[in-house]
């Protein structure tokens, strides 16, 4: 019976502790969710530079808007290509309620203490895709950011901060990326052979500057004409 | 020269010549207004594979874009088009007897041959740069302009091309094609001295056309052997202009080896033509 | 006939042949015609005149002997030699979506420069004038016919070879060509050489002539040695019939064998045939029809038999 209440105290023990890892694990969420609570939107300029096989670009310019929680735009007089994930800060993205937060490890990052969360969305019709996250805990930045959506895609985002105002926001962000190919249609080249299961690898590197910070953008500007859309 | 100008002028004379302006005309004014209409399902299906990771902002379905999208159906509709007067252009003189006047004429049958594939040379131009005109006009105003996105699908490859380059990577494209389908016209042109008829020549122009497009394109080992050796492989030499980096090597090497089938052709044309009994 | 020791050799060939695989289409040919000529090649359909003429056009290449026109070798100085030539091969065909002004300018341009005024003077000269700006896909095949003429006579060529200038013809189209031949010849001093199936076309039109079977020379010489060596029975054909009956019976060389349905039938001296025709048209009489009751045939039979030697 003794042996039996141990066991049952030793169990209670280990639950409690993952219980307590976990609301750990989420601070770190709030503490960037309230660091950036004054963030309401900002324009920053942007400059995109492609190296991937996959697509051959000179670099591009544009300028983003983004208006929290999660309004964005990009404005550019050309075409540009700008990464589905990833590719700008939106301190509102990783609420702790929409995700189950892991804490993975803890860690030095870049001569920092920093921490490496799982985040596992709860509603998978919100998000698609689980984030893992390293987080400068003393700075209560995301240095990194590694999506893994379905079909074995896989984006990794590092980023690096410049303070503006009264705020840290980034001024780079070097995107990995390596996810397969969609099917091939449309306009055929008659050299080519057979189709193989292609991946697009490489780095895209975004450098941001000039951020204007709550300047006070209307919903107006995001109702205009965004992305190309597919359907 | 005054032979070059009465061959232009009997070809010009003749309807079927306006055939190919016209439907060439028709063709792409037919699919551009299509592509107006239904600009969404093109830039989904063109796209998709890109737009699942990537943001698309920008005019990406401009009038350049439409232009090199139509330039890739040169392969079949403009042979043929070619043909049509190319395959015609010798023996058409036989099926109507006038080479009994022609060659009866001083002007030796080697000025006359030559006076006829230069004639072919410079329909093939006029239409392909017919093509490319009324593609970028059109295009243009319906579309408007932008940097050029070509896709690359059998190679998994988008390429952007800043506006600025595209004007003049267009007319090196156009010249490439022209090129190009100046091997078509020279093969028209050899069926044409071999043959009585214009439909002869056409039909088997048409015929070797297809045939190498389609053996070139079999994704066996065997064919893909053989591929060097068919020259459709480098007619599509032209899209290489819109690549990032533009591969001078391989485009020198489209163009020579077309050059050479340009060259054999017309030479075999010449002399089958200056041996050739007139017998009809 | 002494005369033509003098006269310059206008087209001479030497062993001239042709051969289509196994077949001699023509066969050691040694023609000569002489400067105003009007030279007829007389032979059956498939005797080999085409081939001939065709040769002599460089539309064929000779498989031995060799051309000479205007005392120079045809296959070395071509464009010169084609210069002052010109011809029809079979039936005149033009260019149908061009006008017969255009087609004219188009092939005269081809030996030299030609002007508008020479164009419509050989237009005129065929009666195609007020047809000249019209497309030749509208023409009959006479007027097609007087086309080829119009554009042989353009250039002012002192040969004109024609092969069976009045083949597919209406009789009034016939008379027309000849008419035309023998004014090119006599008023225009060119050398006409012609190939004919017709032995009444020869009798009409030529003043010396070839004789072709299978390919090899039988005769050559002078019309009225090859032909006219005994009368000749011709049927006639007139308008009006009954003042050409009362007109023939006063001609001497000719003797009236028969006449009814508006069709005569007579017996005219060697050699007079020509004459004849020319007093019955000089009288205002129109001659519908003109021609001998001597078959080719009977030719050849007569030829080959040795009784007309050159």
């Amino acid at each position: 019976m003794k042996r039996v209440l141990l066991l049952v105290g030793i169990l209670f023990l280990i639950s409690t502790e993952g219980i307590q890892a976990q609301e750990d694990a989420s601070r770190y969420l709030d503490s960037i969710e309230k660091k950036y609570s004054t963030l309401k939107n900002y324009v920053v300029d942007v400059n995109v530079h492609f190296d991937i096989e996959a697509l051959k670009a000179p670099d591009l310019q544009a300028k983003l808007y983004y208006k929290a929680p999660d309004k964005m735009k990009v404005e550019s007089k050309r075409i540009f290509f700008f990464p589905q994930e990833g590719g700008y800060f939106n301190p509102s993205l990783f609420k702790k309620k929409a995700f189950d937060v892991r804490l993975v490890e803890r860690l030095v990052y870049d001569g920092r203490k920093a921490v490496r969360l799982k985040l596992t969305p709860m509603d998978t019709n919100t998000y698609d895709k689980s984030f893992v996250l390293t987080i400068d805990t003393d700075r209560s930045l995301i240095r990194e950011i590694k999506i893994s959506p379905s079909e074995g895609r896989e984006v990794k985002a590092t980023l690096d901060y410049g303070r503006f105002g009264d705020f840290e926001l980034p001024t780079h962000i070097d995107l990995q990326i390596d996810m397969p190919s969609g099917e091939p249609t449309g306009m055929k080249e008659f050299t080519q052979f057979g189709q193989k299961a292609k991946r697009i690898t490489g780095k895209v590197e975004i450098t941001y500057s000039n951020y204007r910070i709550n300047v006070g953008l209307s919903d107006d500007i995001f109702r205009e004409k965004g992305p190309q859309k597919s359907e | 020269m005054k032979l070059f100008w009465f061959e232009t002028y009997k070809i010009f004379s003749r309807w079927r010549t306006y055939i190919s302006f016209g439907f060439i005309a028709l063709i792409v004014i037919m699919t551009e207004v299509v592509m107006k209409l239904s600009a969404h399902e093109i830039l989904y299906r063109m796209m998709r594979s890109f737009q699942k990771d990537f943001l698309i902002f920008g005019n990406v379905l401009n009038g350049w874009f439409i232009t090199a999208f139509i330039m890739n159906s040169l392969h079949i509709h403009i042979p043929f088009f070619i043909t049509l007067v190319a395959g015609d252009i010798v023996s058409n003189e036989a099926t109507s007897g006038t080479v009994r006047l022609l060659l009866i004429r001083p002007p030796s049958r080697s000025k006359i041959i030559t006076a006829k594939y230069l004639t072919t040379l410079f329909y093939t131009t006029g239409l392909v740069i017919f093509l490319g005109l009324i593609c970028i006009t059109l295009g243009l105003l319906l579309f408007g302009k932008g940097d050029l996105i070509m896709n690359y699908q059998t190679k998994f490859r988008l390429v952007l091309i800043p506006e600025a380059e595209v004007p003049l990577r267009m007319l090196l494209a156009f010249t490439a094609a022209v090129w190009s389908m100046t091997v078509v016209a020279s093969l028209a042109f050899l069926f044409s001295t071999l043959a009585e008829n214009s439909i002869g020549p056409i039909i088997g122009t048409m015929a070797v056309v297809i045939v190498f497009l389609v053996l070139g394109n079999f994704p066996f080992d065997f064919f893909r052997m053989l591929s060097p050796y068919l020259f459709t492989t480098y007619t599509v030499f032209w899209q290489r202009f819109f690549d990032q980096p533009i591969p001078w090597q391989e485009i020198a090497k489209s163009a020579v080896i077309l050059g050479l089938h340009n060259i054999g052709l017309f030479l075999i044309a010449f002399i089958v033509f200056n041996r050739k009994d007139i017998t009809s | 006939m002494e005369a033509y020791s003098n006269k310059e050799v206008v087209l001479r060939t030497h062993g001239l042949s042709k051969k289509f695989g196994k077949r001699w289409a023509a066969r050691d040919l040694n023609l000569e015609v002489y400067r105003g000529d009007v030279f007829c090649f007389l032979g059956p359909n498939g005797a080999g005149k085409s081939t001939t003429i065709r040769m002599i056009l460089t539309l064929l290449t000779p498989s031995a002997g060799s051309i000479e026109i205007f005392g120079m070798d045809l296959h070395k100085h071509r464009g010169a030699v084609l210069s002052r030539v010109c011809g029809i091969v079979e039936k005149a065909d033009f260019y149908l979506y061009l006008s017969a002004y255009k087609n004219l300018e188009i092939l005269g341009s081809m030996t030299r420069r030609v002007q508008k005024e020479e164009i419509m003077e050989a237009l005129e000269v065929v009666g195609l004038t007020s047809r000249a700006f019209e497309k030749v896909k509208t023409f009959s095949h006479g007027m097609k016919q007087r086309l080829g003429i119009a554009q042989a006579l353009l250039t002012k060529p002192q040969l004109i070879i024609l092969d069976e200038p009045t083949a597919g013809l209406d009789p009034q189209g016939m008379k027309e060509v000849r008419g035309l031949i023998k004014e090119l010849a006599n008023e225009k001093g060119m050398t006409i050489f012609l190939s004919s199936h017709l032995l009444s076309e020869v009798e009409l039109v030529a003043t010396r002539m070839a004789v072709i079977n299978r390919g090899e020379l039988i005769a050559q010489g002078f019309v009225s040695e090859l032909l006219d060596k005994e009368p000749i029975e011709y049927s006639v054909q007139v308008s009006p019939f009954d003042s050409a009956v009362e007109l023939l019976g006063k001609l001497t060389w000719v003797e009236v064998l028969a006449a009814e349905d508006g069709k005569i039938e007579l017996r005219v001296e060697p050699g007079r045939a020509s004459e004849l025709n020319r007093f019955l048209v000089s009288n205002h009489v129109e001659v519908l029809s003109f021609y001998p009751h001597r078959t080719l045939e009977d030719f050849f039979l007569k030829i080959t038999e040795g009784t007309s030697e050159i």
